[in-house]
Order: structure tokens, then sequence, then C-alpha cells
């Protein structure tokens, strides 16, 4: 399986068309195939971890993405000027636009992802649910067709009957989504909807399912090569959502059993199958309280939650990308695919969970990474670097390990109680809390967990250590440093600190 | 590093609770350090980084890193995060005793724009009522009052953009 050490790259030089963690994630794999990294970088992440860590980089414009990170033509500039042959989009960003795909390949470039055509087909959540239903694969009861008039909006919604759920026909991320439970509800909803739809892509056309209450979210994750090959690699739960977005993931998931897992497994090849893909991509699924599985959409790139994936299957999902870009076969058939232990990944996020979740940014003072048996922390950032404001404020993605979901969950406490960062405010006493939850323990989790069970007082933190820690740290912080001697200068870095921010206090 | 020193006394502010520590220092990294009315407490503080102390207490070891800007410390400990103020018997004296408990003054807490401005200058406010709408970092955040009073100053119109630290509004008594 894959290549060894003296087989040849698959690619002489990769751009990587991304930031943070996922541009350090590609990079790491390019160096473990022989692969050159090209990093591309902002105003705001010259000294970001992915262009410490690159071989090559190349400013690309200001720190807003839509300078930078979004414009194509500056992106394909570097690949030219660079001699990179293959780009690879990371996730976010151009990472599922048609356009971007087939301008690489137009400029001579491989594309680390599929083709255009099945970006296009699986983009437009209404022409992708199409295309499943006629695959055979299950969809949320529903309309096919995009919705104009709002009578025709009545109309569907009371055949699907109530609850309903409105989404926007370009969506994606929660906006313009909306739940009706009722038909006096609808006017006002739909109208929420369509604004934001319209705000948020420029396309206010929604439409209309049957809602499923309290679903559970489970994905499948394929892997699909130039030769027509197809496999999956098992699911992911990720019902622990805020804002519409993961926060914690698992695999497997306890919300299926055997048969569901290899009917899901099989739909989501299916589906793949149905747009000739060809790389890492996602089906998501929405499951309901009887293991119904209805198809959601399919995330035509690699997740951020891939990681777990890797833990359990013990496949490497972006080297296989790169290696299936470059016209190898899969790295393993379908049959030696099997999901062994259990692994849980907590999005450590700079954001509050005292005041809804917001990103809470900010220069990253102190960090301490915890390590040890069946830990890994897959980062972008580095004591001292600035969580900009610009970006997703993701500080890093904590996976744990375990042969069973009890030591994988033990794993992952141990190592929230090691994780430290200072600075900007973090989400991990949230995990904490989230991960000695009953619902969690039992696995009877589904998406509106936090928004049903989270409250900020359930993390209120106390105790008379953090007292004594500060007024010690008071005292030090306010003391005129020794300016001779050998101990003076031993001591010079933490005094420069404590002045440092002294001053800025 | 700790040479021993006089005894200084601190009001520490955990959430609603006001809690009075006194910490002296013995020398050799040592402290004697007593909370409230409890009993003193002999403490090893010994700095591991900048920000970081391994504390030993009676055989009891623990970590703490801590981040002072101005009164307000940020401990984090054991993956949670201790938000207090600490005063010394100078910042005591000196802290303004206001009617209110919240600020006056309301600043944006990093860059963004303005998406909606939802009161009007002579507007009454209660603690807690929304002031503005702010986008960053691609989500909405409405800015509220954190004291009750009169909304005597508006600094900025939706759509405009603001800096980490600009003045936005004033609410007074």
């Amino acid at each position: 399986m894959g290549t060894s050490p003296s087989e040849r790259p698959p690619f002489r030089r990769v751009l990587i068309a991304n930031r943070g963690e996922i541009a350090v994630r590609v990079i790491r794999a390019c160096r473990e195939l022989g692969v050159e990294s090209v990093a591309v970088y902002s105003d705001a992440d010259r000294a970001a971890l992915h262009v410490r860590l690159a071989d090559h980089a190349y400013h690309i414009g200001p720190a807003a993405p839509a300078e930078s990170y979004l414009v194509i033509d500056k992106v394909l500039d570097v690949a030219r000027r660079s001699g990179a042959e293959a780009v690879h989009p990371g996730y976010g960003f151009l990472s599922e636009r048609a356009v971007f795909a087939r301008a690489c390949t137009d400029a001579g470039l491989t594309f680390i992802g599929p083709s255009p055509d099945a970006i296009e087909a699986m983009g437009d959540k209404v022409a992708a649910r199409e295309r499943m239903i006629a695959a055979g694969v299950p969809v949320v009861p529903g309309t096919a067709e995009p919705i104009e008039s709002d009578a025709e909006v009545e109309r569907v919604a009371k055949a699907v009957g109530f609850p309903i759920m409105l989404k926007a026909a370009a969506g994606g991320g929660g906006k313009g989504m909306r739940l009706v439970t009722e038909t006096g509800a609808l006017s006002a909803a739909l109208r929420g909807a369509r604004s934001e739809a319209k705000a948020a892509f420029g396309d206010d056309r929604v439409y209309v399912e049957k809602a499923i209450l309290r679903p559970r979210h489970v994905e499948v994750q394929v892997l699909g090569d130039t030769h027509g090959e197809v496999i999956h690699l098992y699911e992911r739960e990720c019902s622990i959502q805020r804002r519409h977005q993961k926060v914690i993931e698992e695999s497997p998931s306890l919300a299926i059993d055997a048969a569901t897992r290899e009917a899901m497994g099989r739909v989501a090849v299916q589906a793949a199958r149905a747009v000739d893909y060809v790389g890492a991509g996602t089906i998501e699924f929405l499951v309901d309280q009887d293991r119904q599985f209805y198809f959601l959409e399919m995330n035509t790139r690699i997740q951020v939650e891939h990681a777990i994936t890797e833990a359990v299957t013990g496949i490497d999902l972006v080297r296989a990308q790169i290696e299936i870009a470059a016209g190898r076969p899969l790295p393993v058939r379908q049959e030696d695919v099997h999901q062994r232990g259990w692994a849980i990944e907590c999005r450590i996020y700079a954001e509050d969970p005292h005041n809804g979740f917001l990103p809470a940014p900010g220069r990253i003072e102190a960090l301490q990474v915890p390590t040890g048996i069946g830990i890994r922390d897959d980062s972008g950032v580095y004591e001292g670097f600035e969580v900009s404001t610009f970006y997703d404020p993701m500080i890093s993605k904590l996976i744990a390990w375990g042969s069973t979901r009890d030591e994988a969950i033990a794993r992952m406490r141990r190592a929230l109680h090691e994780y430290v960062v200072v600075g900007p405010r973090a989400n991990v006493d949230f995990h904490l809390w989230a991960l000695q939850h009953p619902a969690f323990l039992a696995g009877d989790v589904d998406t509106g967990f936090i928004e049903r069970e989270f409250t900020p007082s359930a993390i209120a933190a106390g105790g008379d250590l953090p007292l004594i820690g500060a007024a010690i740290h008071a005292i030090l912080r306010t003391r005129t440093p020794a300016t001779t001697g050998p101990a003076a200068a031993q001591r010079s870095p933490w005094v420069d600190a404590a002045r440092r921010e002294a001053l800025r206090g | 590093m700790a040479e021993s020193g006089r005894a200084q006394a601190f009001t520490a502010v955990v959430g609603a609770a006001t809690r009075r520590i006194v910490v002296v220092p013995l020398g050799d990294d040592r402290y004697q350090v007593t909370l409230d009315d409890q009993a003193p407490l002999l403490v090893d503080g010994r700095r591991t980084g900048p920000l970081s102390y391994s504390l030993l207490i009676d055989g009891r070891a623990a970590e703490v890193h801590v981040l002072a800007r101005g009164d307000d410390y940020t401990v984090a400990s054991g993956g949670r995060a201790h938000c207090l103020k600490l005063l010394d018997e100078r910042a005591l004296r000196t802290r303004k005793r206001g009617a209110g408990d919240g600020d006056r003054e309301l600043r944006a807490v990093m860059p963004g724009k303005v998406v909606a401005v939802l009161v009007e200058v002579g507007a009454t406010v209660a603690d807690g009522d929304g002031l503005l709408v702010i986008e960053a970092m691609k989500m909405e955040n409405e800015i509220k009052a954190t004291r009750a009073g009169t909304v005597t100053e508006i600094h900025v119109k939706p759509g405009q953009a603001v800096e980490a630290g600009e003045l936005l509004a004033v609410v007074d008594d």
C-alpha cells in the first residue's frame, strides 16, 4: 500500500492554495512523499506556520481573503512562477469552486481533487439532489426544484407536512436555513431565509424539505481514483455542532448499527460514482431516530475532520489525494478497509463559550499542546502567533484515538486537561464539559445538543489555585528585575515578557 | 528568584464574589498565602515560563498560566480558563466608584463592520440591551449595554468599518 520511500514522488512540486492547519497538513504529506511544497501567504500570514514549514512561499496580497487566497489569477501566477505541477486547494477558500479547478487544468496544472464537472454537479444543492435521486440515493422528502413563488412554497410545505426546513438553493454553513413548525410561521421564515440567502450567495431561491427532528449528522468518507474505482472509508459522526458548524466529531458513529453502516457505505459509493468522483470526498447524511438515512450534500474536498478517519482506518487521506491526482490507483481495496478502535476530534477554536461561541482572536501568549499516547494535534499556530480576525479562528484539531470509545474519551479528556492556550479565549473548557455530559457518554446526541444542553454557567471555573497563581504573578510582574549577575541573565526571557505585559496593561 | 519581602494584599473579584488574598514572599520561590480568613498556605511557586508557574501546595502539584492585562487576569489551569480582577490596595483606592458597575464606554473588541445601530442617542437602556450589531469574522455580534442608563453618544453608522478598541457608544447614568 502506498509508495516506498524509494519510489518516485508523484509530483515534483505542489502549490497549496490555502493557509492554517490544512496547509500545514498538506505540506507534511508532500514532504513525506518527497514532493516540494509551495505556500502562498497574505500580508497577515508572512510568519504563519505554513510559510515556515513550506519549501517555497510566495506573497499573494492583502490580508482580506477576497484580495489574496480567493484570487484565482494570483494563485495561478504563483503556480507558474514557482514551477508547481499541481495545486492542492485544502478546504474552504477555492476548494469547491469549479471555475478554479477548471482554470488549473486550463493552465496545465493538475488540480488535486475531483473534476470541475463533479464539483459543479454537487455544488448546486438542487442539482445534486436530482442527481442523487436518479442514482437511487435516499433524500429527504421535499422539492427538487428551487421555488420562486411564496404561494408555491406554502403549497409544497403543506404537501410535505410540517415541520419543514427552508434551505437556500446555493447555501452552505447554515445560511438561509429556517425550521418552520407550523403554517403560521411560514411567511416570516421564508422572508428571512430569502434575504439571508440573497445576502450570502446572491441567490434567494429556496427549497423546501421535510424537517428531520433531532437528526444526527453522519457522513461517509469516499475515495475515487482516475481508473474508475470508488471505495468508502466508513463514517464520521458530526452531530455536535454550534452555529450549524461541527465542533466535535467521532468515528465510528453510535447512531448506526452494522447493517446501516454497510448500507450507508454502499450508497455513498453509489453517490460518488454518479458524478465520476475522483479524489477524497464526503457524503453527508442526516440520520433520523429510526436510523433512516438521507443524503444531505456532498463535500467535494478534504474535510476538516478527516483525521479521525485516518486514525481508525490507518489510511493517510491527504497522501491518497496527491497520489490519486498523479494517476495512481487507490491505496487499498474496499475489503481491506477496516475500522479499528475509536477516534474523537475536538476543534480547538479561539472563541468564547460564555459569549455565544463568538470568535475571540488575539495573540497567543502561551501555548502548551498535549502529546502522549493516542494524541494528535493538527495545528496552524504557535506561541507568539496572532490569531487573525481575517480567517477562521481555529487554533488546532485535537484528535484522540483509543481501542474503545471509553479509552478515546479518557485520552481526549486527559489531553484537554493538558491543553494551554493563553491570549485568545479558547473553547477547551467547553470540550471538557461536552466530554463528560451524560448524553455524550451515552452517544445520545443530535445536532441540537449544544443549543439544548449548554449553558455558560456549566463551565464556570472556580477554586483557589487560579487566585494563588494570579497573586504570585502580580507580585513578580511588578518587581524590578536585578540588573547584574548571571541570575539576571538567566531570567531575562520571562522578565522581558512580564515587562512587555506590564507596559501593555 | 523571588526574594523575601513584605506582605502584599489583594482584593480579587471573581464573577460576583470578592475575595481577599495576602501573599508574603518568603524567598526561594516560596510564599505564604492567606485566602480570606482561611489558615495560611505555604506555596512553592516556581516560574516555568514567562506566564507559567508550577505550584506545590502541601505536596499537591498544579500548573497555572497567567496573563495579566492591567487588573484583568486570565488564568489557564487544567484545561479551564479563569477570569478575575486582581486589585492591590492602590488600585482599590483609585478605582472609580460609580453607580453602574458596567462600562460607560462601549468599544469594539475586534475589527469589523457596523451592520446596524439599534438605539438612538437619548434612549434609556437596561443592562444587557442590544445597542448595535457588528459583523466580524463573518459573524454578526450584538454589542450590549453592560449597565443601565441613557445612551449619550453614538459614534458609528451602519456600513462603517471599525477598528479594535474604537469607541462605539457611551451609556451614562
